[in-house]
Parts: C-alpha cells; sequence; structure tokens
C-alpha cells in the first residue's frame, strides 16, 4: 500500500532518510519522541511536500502524481491541521458527499450521534477530543483502503483514546485495509499495530513485529557483577545506571532459562525507546 | 470466545491465545467442527494486534487442532483420542519435570527421587 | 464541473455564510446610497467590497492551518486555484447583476431620466475594477498568507477605491467623449470601447491564474 524507499527530505537542522513499508491488510506503526521525523515522514507520504532523493509511492503510484480519485481512498488525520473550525457538521455533511463517493450521510449522522458530536455547533466551539473524534470519524467515513494517521490520540485523555483506538479495530475488520498511524503514546499502538517502526531524528531505529516486541523483548537489570558474568550474546543495548546496568535483549526466553534469578521485565515499545535513544 | 489475556505476563499473547484455545477445546467448551471468531474480530475483542492472533491460528493448524478453509474462517477440527492423549501426556511431563526440579533443587539425590516415585506409585 | 471544485465551492459559501454581519452591511450600504439617488455610487463601493469579502475564505483557510488538510483531501491543486476564482466570479458578479437590475427598475420607476450608456458604462467599470482587484491579490495572498499580506490588501482596497471613485467620477463624460471619438472611427462606438478594457482583463485574469496556480502547485506544507 505505502512504499518509502530511501526517501531523503533536508530542512534547516533537520534530515529525513527512512524505508517504511505499509502491506495490504496491515496496522503498522510509527513511533518516536516529538520532533523526530513522524511528521514529516506523513507528509513526503502524502504528496504535501517533495522529496529530495528515493522514492514514496502510495498505491502503486508516486506521491506525487496522486488524483483525486487516488485521494478518495485515503483517510487522512493530520496532527495540527483539519476542517474548517467555522463549519458545522451540517455543513460537511454537503461538502463530504460532494468529495467522496462512498461517502454515506445518514451513516456519518448515525456515527456522529453514537459518539455524541453536535450536527449545529460550530467546530470551534467542540472540546479537543471532539474534534479528533470528528476527524477520525471522517476519515473512515469513505470507505477508504489507507488511513493515514498523524498522532491521532495526542492530547487525549485515556477513555477518548480507548474509544478511537476501538474506532479503528473496528474499521480493520474489513480485511482489504491498512492503517500507517504515529504516536508518541506506545500503550496506544501496543494493542493496534501488527508492526512498529521506531524513529528519532529523521532515522529509523528499529522494526519490529508488535508480537515479537511484546512477546521476545525484555529489559534485564543487573548489578555491575551480574553484567560483568552476563552472557551478552542477545543482548541488544546496555546502559549504566545506579544500580549497575539495564540491558535490552530480544531473546528474553534465552535469559529466563540460564539466569532464572535475574531480574527480568517484559518488553514494551517505551523500553525500546528509552533504550535505543538515550546516548 | 471469552479468552482473558494477562498483558503484563512473561508468556507471549499469542501463547497465552493458543494454551488457552487449545484448553478450551480439550475441554469441550467449544465444540468440534463449531467455527472460530475471526483472526481480526478475536484481536479487536482481546485488543491485541491481528498479526498476533493469526500466529495463534496457524500454530493451532499446525498443531491440529483447527482447520482453516480459505474465505469461510476457522474450524475446531475434529480431535481424535490419540492426539488428546498425546496433549495430556505433554502436560504430565511437564508436571513431572517440574517436580523433579524442584526435589533437586532443595538438595535430594536420584535415589532419594526414584524412591519417592516408587512409594507414589504403590498408593491406590 | 469536477466534484472536487463543487465541494470547495460548497465550502466557501458555506464560510461566508457564516459571516451574515458582512452580508447585511453590504445590502444596507447599497439601499442607503440607493434612496440618496446615488445607484452608480452604491454599486461600485458594493461590489468593491464584495471583492474583498471573496478573498476573506482564503484567510479562513489559513486559520488553525486548515489548508495543509485540505490538500490530502480528493482534490488537486489546479482545482483549488480554479475554484477560489471560479467563487470570486460568482460572488461578484451575480449580486452586481442583481443590483444593476435593482437600480434600474428603481430608475424606470421613479420615471428618472437615465443615460443608460453612461451608466452602463459606469458600472461595468466598477466590476472590472472588482475583477482587477481580486486578480492582483489573489496571488499575493496564496503566495504570504493572509496575515502577511494584510498591509498590501488595505493599499489595494484604497487604489480600488480611489480607482472606482474617479470612475463614476469622469466615467460618463470621458465615456461620452470618447463614444464620439470612436463614432468618428467606426460604428459600434461603445461596444468597441468595452472591448478594449474587456480583453486586458481578461489577459490580467489569466496572467493572475497562472501564477496562482504556479505558486500553489509548488507550495510545500
Amino acid at each position: 500500500m505505502v512504499q518509502l524507499e530511501n526517501i531523503k527530505k533536508q530542512y534547516d537542522n533537520f534530515c529525513l532518510e527512512c524505508s517504511i513499508i505499509v502491506p495490504k491488510g496491515q496496522v503498522t506503526g510509527l513511533i518516536g519522541r516529538n520532533g523526530a521525523g513522524k511528521s514529516t515522514t506523513f507528509k513526503a507520504m502524502l504528496g504535501l511536500i517533495r522529496i529530495d532523493d528515493g522514492s514514496a509511492h502510495i498505491f502503486g503510484k508516486d506521491a506525487k502524481d496522486l488524483t483525486a480519485q487516488d485521494r478518495e481512498r485515503m483517510g487522512v488525520v493530520l496532527a495540527d491541521s483539519g476542517f474548517s473550525n467555522y463549519l458545522t457538521i451540517k455543513d460537511l455533511l454537503s461538502v463530504l458527499k460532494k468529495f467522496y463517493h462512498s461517502f454515506s450521510p445518514e451513516e456519518f449522522i448515525k456515527q456522529c450521534d453514537r459518539f455524541g458530536l453536535p450536527l449545529n455547533k460550530k467546530i470551534k466551539e467542540f472540546s479537543t477530543g471532539m474534534k479528533r473524534k470528528l476527524q477520525v470519524l471522517a476519515a473512515i467515513s469513505h470507505n477508504a483502503n489507507l488511513l493515514v494517521l498523524d498522532e491521532p490520540t495526542a492530547g487525549l485523555d485515556v477513555i477518548v483514546r480507548d474509544e478511537l483506538i476501538d474506532m479503528l479495530r473496528e474499521y480493520m475488520e474489513n480485511g482489504e485495509r491498512s492503517i500507517i498511524i504515529s504516536s508518541h503514546i506506545s500503550s496506544d499502538l501496543e494493542g493496534l499495530c501488527d508492526d512498529v517502526y521506531f524513529i528519532e531524528q529523521g532515522k529509523i531505529l528499529m522494526h519490529e513485529e508488535t508480537g515479537v516486541l511484546l512477546g521476545d523483548y525484555g529489559l534485564i537489570k543487573v548489578t555491575e557483577e551480574q553484567y560483568q558474568h552476563l552472557d551478552k550474546k542477545y543482548i541488544i543495548k546496555s546502559h549504566k545506571e545506579q544500580f549497575g546496568y539495564s540491558c535490552l535483549t530480544n531473546q528474553k526466553q534465552f535469559y529466563m532459562e540460564n539466569y532464572p534469578s535475574l531480574v527480568l521485565e517484559k518488553g514494551s515499545i517505551d523500553d525500546v525507546i528509552t533504550m535505543m535513544v538515550r546516548k | 470466545m471469552s479468552l482473558i489475556i494477562n498483558h503484563s505476563s512473561m508468556q507471549p499473547i499469542y501463547d497465552q491465545i493458543v494454551s488457552q484455545i487449545k484448553d478450551k477445546i480439550m475441554h469441550g467448551e467449544i465444540k468440534e467442527e463449531s467455527m472460530l471468531p475471526s483472526v481480526r474480530s478475536l484481536a479487536k475483542e482481546l485488543k491485541v494486534s491481528a498479526l498476533t492472533v493469526k500466529k495463534a491460528y496457524d500454530s493451532l493448524e499446525l498443531e491440529g487442532f483447527i482447520v482453516t478453509v480459505h474465505g469461510k474462517g476457522s474450524f475446531v477440527a475434529s480431535i481424535n483420542q490419540a492426539q488428546k492423549m498425546e496433549e495430556k501426556r505433554k502436560e504430565i511431563e511437564e508436571d513431572l519435570e517440574q517436580a523433579i526440579k524442584k526435589a533437586r533443587a532443595c538438595g535430594m539425590t536420584n535415589e532419594e527421587i526414584t524412591e519417592l516415585f516408587a512409594i507414589i506409585m504403590e498408593e491406590p | 464541473m469536477e466534484n472536487s471544485i463543487k465541494g470547495l465551492l460548497i465550502k466557501d459559501w458555506k464560510l461566508i455564510s457564516s459571516q451574515r454581519q458582512f452580508g447585511v452591511m453590504v445590502i444596507l450600504f447599497y439601499l442607503f446610497f440607493t434612496m440618496t439617488q446615488q445607484a452608480s455610487f452604491a454599486i461600485g463601493y458594493c461590489t468593491v467590497m464584495l471583492a474583498f469579502f471573496t478573498l476573506t475564505t482564503l484567510s479562513y483557510d489559513e486559520l488553525d492551518n486548515g489548508a495543509v488538510y485540505l490538500f490530502t483531501m480528493p482534490i488537486v491543486r489546479k482545482d483549488y486555484v480554479r475554484e477560489k476564482y471560479l467563487f470570486a466570479f460568482l460572488v461578484i458578479t451575480i449580486p452586481w447583476a442583481a443590483m444593476n437590475v435593482i437600480s434600474y427598475t428603481i430608475c424606470v420607476i421613479r420615471a428618472e431620466d437615465l443615460e443608460l450608456a453612461g451608466y452602463l458604462a459606469g458600472s461595468v467599470a466598477t466590476l472590472f475594477v472588482a475583477y482587477f482587484m481580486v486578480a492582483i491579490e489573489m496571488p499575493i495572498q496564496l503566495k504570504y498568507g493572509a496575515e502577511k499580506s494584510r498591509l498590501v490588501i488595505m493599499v489595494t482596497i484604497g487604489v480600488t477605491f480611489i480607482l472606482a471613485y474617479i470612475l463614476y467620477r469622469i466615467g460618463p463624460d470621458m465615456l461620452s467623449n470618447i463614444a464620439q471619438t470612436l463614432d468618428d472611427l467606426s460604428e459600434s462606438g461603445i461596444g468597441a470601447f468595452f472591448a478594449i478594457p474587456a480583453v486586458c482583463i481578461i489577459a490580467v485574469i489569466m496572467i493572475s491564474y497562472f501564477i496562482s496556480k504556479h505558486i500553489v502547485e509548488h507550495r510545500e506544507f
């Protein structure tokens, strides 16, 4: 669905260089700190910026050649841009109907009701959570094959985040769809994404399946002495700590079996970020 | 399907799914030839990645517990007695391993363990 | 017409309809000036106000970064530019035509003596002035954003207002003179006179459109 191959984009004090693939029927996550390059990657995907090198393909086409028809197959949520705040949902209905062939106003109204979104109020009077829900609803309301979601859960409380992620799970029940979603809140991604790309300072640090991450990765905490005697064959990265060392492994079974007395924590996306990013 | 996933357990999620489904099949909670939920609806229900559920289903199919018909779904295979026995045997082996490990951990020798085993075997 | 352009038109229309106050103000101004026998001036002033009004939709798009999102929807960049010009054309021309009809009807009812040619000339002139204003403003706003181009807008409004007023004042006289001169040259006096400015305006609009199209097609977000 999406294929970014060695794309490169140079800004004044930042350079993006990465490759990402989103296969059909899969949910891919992009996680990184603020300013790591998530939004820039999305903009390259959507043809909002030009890339200096490499190729960006969506639906097999170059991102800069996307036609209106191609864009009908995409649902987008951006982090800091959305529908004009001076419109009401009612206004939006007529606009969306014209833009998207597969948009059903009745269905949309039903969903708005379900999520408590008022039809006749101007969007600027909505709370942040409501605005986000509206954006996500609009993105999934026209049978798009690909959802491109840039931090759709940012700034929302945990209940609303849960509701939104559930909306996305429901959306994926139709097997022909794909999602690429970015966030800096890892718990959102752990329960939804099939694989995750870690991005930092414009580069992909790691790419791993969520199941493997949560199942095989682990964080070992050892004293100085234990560290010296530790078989480091499966240690990806270590950090000096106050108590000794913390080590990231992708074969926690090995350490569970051979060093049953060591403190070993289940791997998480946050742990991976912390370990891979810290100097 | 009422599966309960422990997200903070050391046991990988797909493993939990596999063992719980296997369990339900063995105990007849899920009848033979009944249809399992689709990969994605189960993923939604459990709030886990669809790939993880697929891995679990693939694993179950490999072990012969379920059969996937392309385009239709996954169904519980007709388990024959031999398979059930095999499952039980594996469980028992694990239990025995655990017991022996424990025994060794507190210093019992192989003779002492075997002796203990013989005594228990004689009990009705 | 592409669905994308229709969709954008609906969006812009809904945006300015939410600005009822402006519409009411225009109508009031028009009525006031018409009642005080300055119909031509009324039409001129209101038309120019409308031109300014249509440009505000550009600033609405800019608000809260809305423009970025628009370009992820099923539109092509070319459509966005086309719609802006089309929208301006409709919002300026239709009320202008309506105002002319109303004013003319009022004059007929009052059995006023109206020098049709001069009156029409003045009216069409202000229409062209409004188009001219939009043609100049559009690329500037597209390139520099609504905020930065505010000063330029003020200046442009001032200049066009003055131009409109001048035309209103000397328009009919100038035209009568030129019409005389043209009569000497050809049969179709007034028609020929309109032809030249019309061609100029069309040229200006075309140039403006191509510049705008280029700006939008190369814009990065």
